[in-house]
């Protein structure tokens, strides 16, 4: 297996804020919003093959747990699949989710390709915002973060699409050291804490919400590894490893490494070579690691204790055993470089390449010009102004320009969402899109006519499918 | 609408290991770039804005 065998998509939720309008309204809110969006989409999803109940430990929970609190806010409404999806000609899936606006990337091989597909989000984001706001004449802001600081968290989940080969507990045996201690150099940064004692800056946003080592559960009890068993793709021969604990990143230099350091641990997994840590309490371990920003802290073992970037460099240096290709090379050289100047203290420095850093160089800039209180709400309104998506008024994008490496700009955002990848079924998805006689569009499938199709995820889907102009060449250029 | 804490609230866990959970020492920070155009951001950021920002939990 290769890296580029393992097929990855990134599903980010957006915080969202309608003038005027509170949490209460935030479902309705968000399902017109989607709505909304101008842009070309198919707007009906094929819900048929899903299965968020089932665990990979090879059993179905009767429900999934939810937020009590939310369940306050919930009743009446709803809403039709069309208001609440719609299917981009990239393949993508934008869509409401539990009152956030999602942005599901489309499938891709390449690291750095679903980083930019992954960045391209926010300007379907935006742009839906933007016509909703004009069409109800309210303000809208949309923010690419994971927490609103009171104790709500939103996902931004990592997909890796694998053969079913090894067991959850296996996986999680060879990934959890990995999935505990990445965040030292790809975290997104938080000030303030909403657990336990108070802290200036967290790496994690996601990381204190992390309450369990293994479940099923997303929404509640959340765990670091997420034992949710739906491929969307042949069960006897896929398993798709979904990612929960990780933060959304704003440069797509940190979303290439957060996805490179997965498919790096799931490479040694595969070839049986991945180092072994027995975390004594993983859950801990990585509430504590986030909230030691520039200390190479403790884990403790079940026989002992290790340095939290020492676990991290053992993935690194495990590699050496592999032959790898060339965004696997990017990616142990760039995770070897960012831990050195972790190990340096070199804030400086790592915050032109790394999230947490660019953003916490921020805010002690700003607490000591305004003599605002260590992780107090003034602070954490910084945070929030950083991660606004609108690039008038967002802080990230006045400071982007110093950065390593540049995002994707608004033209090339604007291809990228009418564009698939052309070497995953995406491809496939994406051009249905574009016809009248498709009747709906998911993850593993696309309905024309009444005719459901498969989409494998390993078929080679031809580059002719791009100037298929109707449903008849589409079909017998799609079973080909 | 109860804007009161969350039972959502992850558990607390207070440090009883070797671990560091302290406040981090001050590295040497340099001042920020960006320039003007961050400076003119920097002052519209409604300094009272997290304390209103409230959302559903997500996934």
């Amino acid at each position: 297996m290769t890296s580029r065998d393992i097929v990855i998509g990134a599903d980010v939720e957006y915080g969202l804020v309608v003038e005027g309008r509170g949490v209460s309204h935030q479902v309705s809110d968000c399902v017109e919003v989607v709505a909304a969006y101008p842009g070309p989409s198919h707007r009906v999803w094929d819900y048929r093959f899903e299965s968020p109940r089932a665990d990979l430990r090879g059993f179905n929970v009767a429900r999934l747990n939810t937020d009590p609190i939310d369940a306050q806010f919930d009743g009446g409404g709803g809403s039709t699949n069309e208001q609440a999806n719609c299917i981009l000609p990239n393949g993508a899936r934008f869509y409401s989710d539990h009152g956030h606006p999602e942005y599901a990337s489309p499938e891709c091989r390449s690291i750095w390709e679903l980083a930019h597909h992954d960045w391209a989000g926010v300007l379907a984001v935006r742009k839906a915002a933007e016509a909703y706001a004009n069409k109800k004449e309210q303000e809208v802001q949309v923010f690419r973060n994971n927490t609103d600081f009171h104790g709500a968290a939103y996902g931004s989940h990592e997909n890796y699409l694998i053969p079913r080969k090894f067991s959850a507990e296996e996986l999680a045996r060879w990934l959890l050291p990995l999935m505990v201690t990445r965040q030292l150099i790809c975290g997104a940064g938080k000030v303030g804490a909403e657990s336990g004692s108070k802290v200036p800056f967290q790496l994690s946003q996601r990381a204190e919400f992390m309450t369990e080592v293994m479940n099923v559960d997303t929404l509640f009890r959340r765990p670091i590894f997420n034992t949710r068993d739906e491929p969307h793709a042949d069960k006897s021969e896929w398993m798709r490893l979904h990612v929960i604990c990780g933060d959304v990143n704003m440069m797509c230099s940190q979303t290439a490494l957060k996805f490179g350091l997965m498919k790096l641990g799931l490479l040694l997994t595969y070839n049986g070579v991945a180092p072994e840590w027995k975390l004594e309490d993983p859950v801990a371990a990585i509430a504590q690691i986030s909230r030691s920003p520039l200390k190479n802290s403790q884990v403790v073992l079940c026989d002992g204790f290790e340095r939290s970037c020492n676990i991290l460099r053992s993935y690194l240096d495990a590699a050496q055993k592999l032959e790898l290709d060339v965004e696997m090379l990017w990616t142990v050289k760039e995770a070897h470089e960012l831990l050195d100047l972790y190990a340096q203290e070199d804030l400086v420095a790592l915050s032109k390449r790394c999230d947490w850093a660019a953003k916490w160089s921020l805010i002690q800039q700003i607490q000591e010009d305004a003599d605002y209180a260590s992780g107090s709400p003034e602070l954490q309104a910084y945070d929030l102004a950083y991660c606004d998506c609108d690039p008038d008024e967002g802080l990230f994008y006045a400071l982007e320009p110093e950065f390593a490496y540049q995002n994707p700009a608004e033209d090339q955002m604007r291809r990228l969402l009418k564009a698939p990848p052309q070497d995953t079924r995406a491809l496939a998805r994406g051009i249905a899109t574009r016809f009248a006689e498709t009747d709906a569009c998911c993850w593993r499938a696309v309905t024309l006519q009444g005719e459901t199709i498969d989409l494998k995820p390993d078929a080679t889907y031809p580059a002719e499918l791009n100037s298929a102009t109707d449903v008849k060449t589409f079909r017998e250029l799609i079973k080909l | 609408m109860n804007d009161g804490d969350r039972l959502t609230k992850p558990l607390t866990r207070e440090p009883s290991r070797p671990g560091e959970d302290i406040n981090p020492t001050k590295p040497d920070v340099q001042k920020p770039d960006g320039g003007n155009e961050l400076m003119r951001r920097l002052r519209k950021v409604d300094p009272d804005q997290a304390k209103k920002y409230r959302q559903r939990s997500g996934q």
